[in-house]
């Protein structure tokens, strides 16, 4: 079978056109992707905050302090020695 | 050079060098694709842009052996969203805009079906072999051929009365 191929570099991609169009597309999907990344990570600490709340001590007045990021007043510590 | 399967796994584990590389290795070919489905330039410039986004994006979802196939497939899929989203517009360009010898050629790709287009854009532009137009596209290495043969046929026929 004849295989005398047709030139058709008219319709080729320029070069430096093609280089243009690659960089740009690497820096929309990699952006992407690292912002998903991101949202990933922030989801599972944020999974892992929530199963923290769920699973600390009910009558712990200390952790509850803590987790609000507030130091524990002398009744709080009194307490946990209760 | 790195085999595009091995490209296609350390893409995959963040390697942000294999990841540029893959698309500056695939960008044409993508090109290619789009130019056969839309045959107007600067639509095909926007789908290949767009099919090397959403394939990168979706990477983990490829088997690295069947990469071209796979990334062949989202760029015709991207190019007939842009089809149809542009339905109302001339497939060929303007005379004015392009060179007389590619607006020949934009009108005269009109007579061939959609795979001979792209079965003769990836072999006479991109220089691929038939066995890769074969895998790449899902029809046998014969076929490719039989495609090529008639595609350049009906085209050069349509060259010479123009």
């Amino acid at each position: 079978m004849n295989e005398d191929k047709i030139d058709l570099s008219a319709l080729a991609l320029d070069p430096a056109r093609a280089e243009k169009l690659a960089a740009l597309a690497i820096d929309r999907a990699w952006g992407v992707l690292r912002w998903s990344r991101i949202a990933i990570v922030g989801g599972a600490l944020a999974l892992a905050a929530g199963v923290l709340l769920l699973l600390r001590p009910v009558d712990s007045p200390r952790t509850d302090a803590l987790l609000l990021g507030q130091m524990p007043t002398a009744d709080d510590v009194m307490a946990v020695g209760r | 050079m790195e085999e595009t399967a091995a490209l296609v796994r350390r893409a995959r584990s963040g390697d942000r060098e294999a990841f540029a590389m893959l698309v500056r290795r695939h960008l044409r070919t993508a090109y290619a694709v789009a130019l056969a489905e839309l045959r107007r330039p600067a639509d095909a410039e926007d789908a290949a842009q767009d099919a090397c986004v959403r394939a990168m994006q979706r990477l983990g979802e490829c088997d690295p052996e069947r990469f071209l196939g796979w990334f062949v497939q989202i760029a015709r899929n991207r190019a007939r969203d842009l089809r149809r989203q542009r339905r109302d517009t001339d497939p060929i360009p303007e005379i004015g805009t392009a060179p007389r010898e590619r607006h020949d050629l934009l009108a005269a790709l009109e007579v061939l079906g959609e795979t001979e287009r792209e079965v003769l854009l990836l072999s006479d532009l991109e220089g691929w072999t038939h066995k890769e137009i074969a895998d790449a596209l899902g029809i046998s290495e014969t076929n490719s051929r039989q495609h090529a043969f008639v595609a350049r046929k009906k085209l050069r026929e349509r060259l010479s009365h123009e």
